[in-house]
C-alpha cells in the first residue's frame, strides 16, 4: 500500500508528532505508516483522510504491481484518477 | 482541542507521553514492592519447612510478577494499533525462540545427554528474543 502522508504533512509543515497528536496515536505509528512499514486499520486510515480533508483513496492506493492479486490491480486502476484529482486540489 | 505545531520533529506525541505516564504508574509500584519483598526475603531467609506462612512468603515474589504482568497487559491495551502489533510480533519471536530452546533440550534429553539448566535457558532465550525484536522494531520507526 502506498500513501501521500509525508507529502501532505510536509505541505502543512506538521511534524509526525503533530499528526500523531491530532489522531491520538503514537509518533511511531505515523512514522511506520509514512515509511510503508505498516498499513493502518480502516478506522485510522479514515481518520487520516479526514484530517487532511481528502477522500481515503486520495491518501492511500495499492502498489502498482499489486500483490499478484487481480482485485488490487482493478482497485489501483479505479483509484488513480481520484488520486490525481486529490493532488490537484 | 487546539494542537500546537512543534519545531522538534522527533518529540513524542501527547498520547505517547500519556501512555508512558500511565505505564509507569502501573508498573513502578509492582516492581518496587517486588524488589523490596525479594530483598527482605533474601535477608531473613525463613525456613520454608517450618510453617505454611514461610512457604507462602517464599512464593510471594510470584504474586509481584503477576502484578507486573497485569500492569503489562494494561499497557498493551493502552498502546495504539501499531504498537500492539509490534508487541505481538515481539512476543511471537520470543515464544518461537523459547520453544526452539526447549526443543533442543528435549532432543538432548532424548539422546541421553542430561542437562539440569533447561528452564533458565528457555526463559533467557525467549526474553532476549522478545526484548531484542521489540527494540529492533522500535528503533526502525524512531
Amino acid at each position: 500500500m502506498n500513501n501521500r502522508l509525508r507529502e501532505l504533512r510536509a505541505a502543512r509543515r506538521w511534524s509526525q508528532a503533530d499528526v500523531a497528536d491530532r489522531l491520538d496515536v503514537s509518533r511511531q505509528t505515523i512514522n511506520a505508516v509514512e515509511t510503508g512499514r505498516y498499513d493502518p486499520s480502516l478506522p485510522l486510515a479514515f481518520k487520516l483522510a479526514a484530517l487532511f480533508g481528502l477522500p481515503i483513496e486520495s491518501l492511500f492506493w495499492p502498489d502498482s504491481d499489486g500483490d499478484g492479486d487481480g482485485a488490487h490491480d482493478v482497485g489501483a486502476a479505479a483509484v488513480q484518477p481520484d488520486r490525481a484529482a486529490g493532488a490537484g486540489s | 482541542m487546539a494542537v500546537p505545531v512543534s519545531d522538534n520533529p522527533k518529540r513524542q506525541s501527547q498520547s505517547d507521553r500519556r501512555r508512558a505516564r500511565a505505564n509507569r504508574r502501573g508498573m513502578l509500584p509492582a516492581i518496587v514492592a517486588g524488589v523490596a519483598d525479594t530483598a527482605v526475603l533474601s535477608a531473613v531467609n525463613p525456613d520454608a519447612h517450618a510453617n505454611a506462612w514461610n512457604l507462602i512468603w517464599w512464593l510471594s515474589p510470584a504474586a509481584f510478577v503477576l502484578w507486573v504482568m497485569l500492569a503489562g497487559a494494561a499497557g498493551f491495551r493502552r498502546a495504539d494499533e501499531y504498537q500492539q502489533r509490534v508487541q505481538l510480533e515481539s512476543m511471537a519471536a520470543g515464544f518461537l525462540v523459547a520453544m526452539l530452546v526447549a526443543l533442543v533440550f528435549l532432543l538432548l534429553a532424548a539422546a541421553q545427554i542430561h542437562t539440569s539448566t533447561a528452564g533458565p535457558w528457555v526463559f533467557a532465550g525467549g526474553a532476549v528474543a522478545w526484548g531484542g525484536t521489540l527494540t529492533f522494531k522500535s528503533l526502525r520507526t524512531r
